[in-house]
């Protein structure tokens, strides 16, 4: 478990980011971090790996202070950041001198997960794409089994068949002990892959329900002609009618817009917020 | 063996690091010793009797080469694109700090040693004169290699203090370190001395004499020696602990 408790953060010389910020991230879900720029999205994710200090609060990941860097802490992190630069050394070198820190790496997950992502173990990491890097990356990560993965925006610079490698990839590697954050501005890309939504607006988390939670409240409707006022929590226009969120009165489980939920959001977050009324809120 | 100090994760940690550093290292170990063959073959071959002179010279560049090895050992660690992989491995701080250092001194000096010895013997031999390693093997040998590591460790802290150009920095801070030292110093001499010395000739003179020679025979090379880089070590173990992206 990932226990962020009365975090309060903030750059030299730049104002309060985190503010007697909570958050709790349980195994065995996957975590969708949303936000836009500058919102803290990046900066949340280096606290939860250790390399951001809080200046007051507690980051404990499994029980591990986060800011102590135990190697017993950090052999169950994989971070995988949006921008990155990779030595010039094969993939078999890089493999072999970084493997022997996971205890539990598996050589057999990495191969596949390289076969998956067509990448020769061969070949020379300076010479590979951006996204052929980031692929790797992420399969180096998943086959590390370390029981937190995050990964900042790791659809950037990949090509559509690799988004749907990614997907399945990481739908099938999640497990009852591990936790994946995923933090991205490209939503769409983590429709279908996702368990639990949680949005930061200047460092505040404005939003932090589950999908199933999300879809037995909320409805995304396509054109809101007929639909009374009253149902209505947010609407936008898309191609001349009005779409939108409206409260999910039937309760009957409905597909989640991520776009559409996640502007909703950002818009107005205490309309989308009221849904949820009577759950208990998740931090 | 600690959770702190793990010699099998130390070693993984320094084979890592050589590995991640070989291309660059080999570039460097191949101009600086392509360098030295040529000044010792023009040296050899010209003037055979300036053989022996070549050892000094190679002795500065081992420092020099040496200081701005030590300096550039935390890069990974300052680059914004690589940082988060070096921060995030799982190896302590003392083990970061140990396999660092382990790399720049001894793995330095056996390397730099070794290719001083080939690099004379060869010279010494185009110059048909094979006497000029005895040079190297002197009695004072392990004092400037001991000098070397004890003015490594100020390099050490420098390559974890500084986020870029650490050995420039490094000489800067050095500099200005040593500037308010002797402006230091010299005020506290004109104090106690006044503008002629005078002081010197009076009243303190033989127990003070006393002092100064107890602190410069004894106090000052304990410092040096020990006090110095251990400290400085100490520092520098902070400062990884510290860092952050």
């Amino acid at each position: 478990m990932i226990e962020l408790s009365h975090i309060n953060f903030r750059y030299k010389k730049k104002k309060q980011l985190f503010e007697n910020l909570s958050l709790t991230l349980q195994p065995g879900f996957i975590y969708g971090l949303l936000g836009k720029n500058g919102a803290g999205k990046s900066s949340l994710l280096k606290l939860v790996s250790g390399l951001l200090y809080p200046n007051s609060g507690q980051c404990t990941v499994f029980g591990h202070h986060a800011a102590a860097r135990k190697p017993a802490m950090l052999q169950d992190i994989y971070m995988i950041p949006e921008e990155f630069e990779l030595p010039p050394v094969s993939l078999a070198t890089f493999v072999k001198i970084n493997s022997v820190f996971y205890t539990r790496f598996s050589q057999n997950q990495l191969n596949a997960y390289l076969a998956e992502f067509e990448l020769s173990d061969d070949a020379k990491l300076s010479t590979l794409s951006y996204g052929q890097k980031k692929k790797f990356l992420i399969a180096f990560g998943l086959a590390t089994n370390a029981r937190v993965l995050i990964l900042d925006e790791p659809t950037n610079g990949l090509d559509i068949p690799s988004k749907s490698q990614f997907r399945k990839i990481m739908a099938a590697s999640l497990d009852e002990d591990k936790i994946i954050i995923i933090s991205t501005h490209q939503v769409r890309d983590l429709e279908n892959l996702i368990d639990n939504i949680v949005v930061l607006e200047q460092g505040n988390i404005i939003f932090n329900y589950s999908i199933a939670h999300i879809s037995e409240r909320l409805a995304f409707e396509y054109n809101l002609a007929g639909v009374p006022d009253e149902e209505i929590l947010y609407t936008e226009e898309l191609q001349g009618r009005k779409a939108g969120i409206v409260k999910n009165i039937a309760g009957v489980d409905s597909r989640v817009d991520m776009e559409l939920l996640f502007n909703g959001i950002v818009k107005n977050a205490p309309a989308i917020n009221e849904a949820f009324a009577n759950l208990k809120y998740e931090y | 063996m600690t959770t702190e100090l793990n010699l099998t994760r130390l070693g993984h940690f320094i084979k890592r690091q050589l590995y991640m550093n070989l291309s660059a290292m080999w570039v460097a170990i191949a101009a600086v010793t392509g360098i030295l063959l040529v000044v010792s073959g023009f040296v050899a071959y010209f003037n055979p009797d300036d053989v022996r002179n070549l050892i000094p010279f190679y002795l500065v560049v081992f420092f020099l080469g040496g200081y701005i090895f030590t300096s550039m050992i935390f890069n990974e660690m300052h680059s914004p694109q690589k940082s988060y992989a070096f921060l995030t491995l799982p190896v302590s701080t003392a083990e970061k700090l140990v396999g660092a250092w382990v790399i720049v001194a001894p793995v330095y000096l056996i390397t730099a040693v070794a290719s001083m010895f080939i690099l004379g013997a060869a010279s010494s031999w185009v110059a048909g004169e094979p006497v000029a390693l005895p040079g190297l093997l002197g009695k004072n040998a392990f004092k400037i290699l001991g000098i070397f590591l004890v003015c490594q460790t100020i390099f050490f802290l420098g390559a974890t203090a500084f986020k870029g150009n650490n050995f420039l920095k490094t000489l800067l801070a050095l500099f200005v370190f040593f500037t308010l030292w002797a402006m230091y110093t010299g005020g506290v001499g004109y104090i106690l001395f006044g503008a002629n010395g005078s002081g010197v000739n009076h009243g303190f003179s033989h127990e003070f004499k006393n002092l100064m020679e107890a602190f410069v025979k004894h106090i000052l090379p304990f410092l040096f020696w020990f006090v110095l880089p251990l400290y400085l070590l100490v520092v520098s173990y902070f400062k990884l602990k510290e860092r952050q992206v």
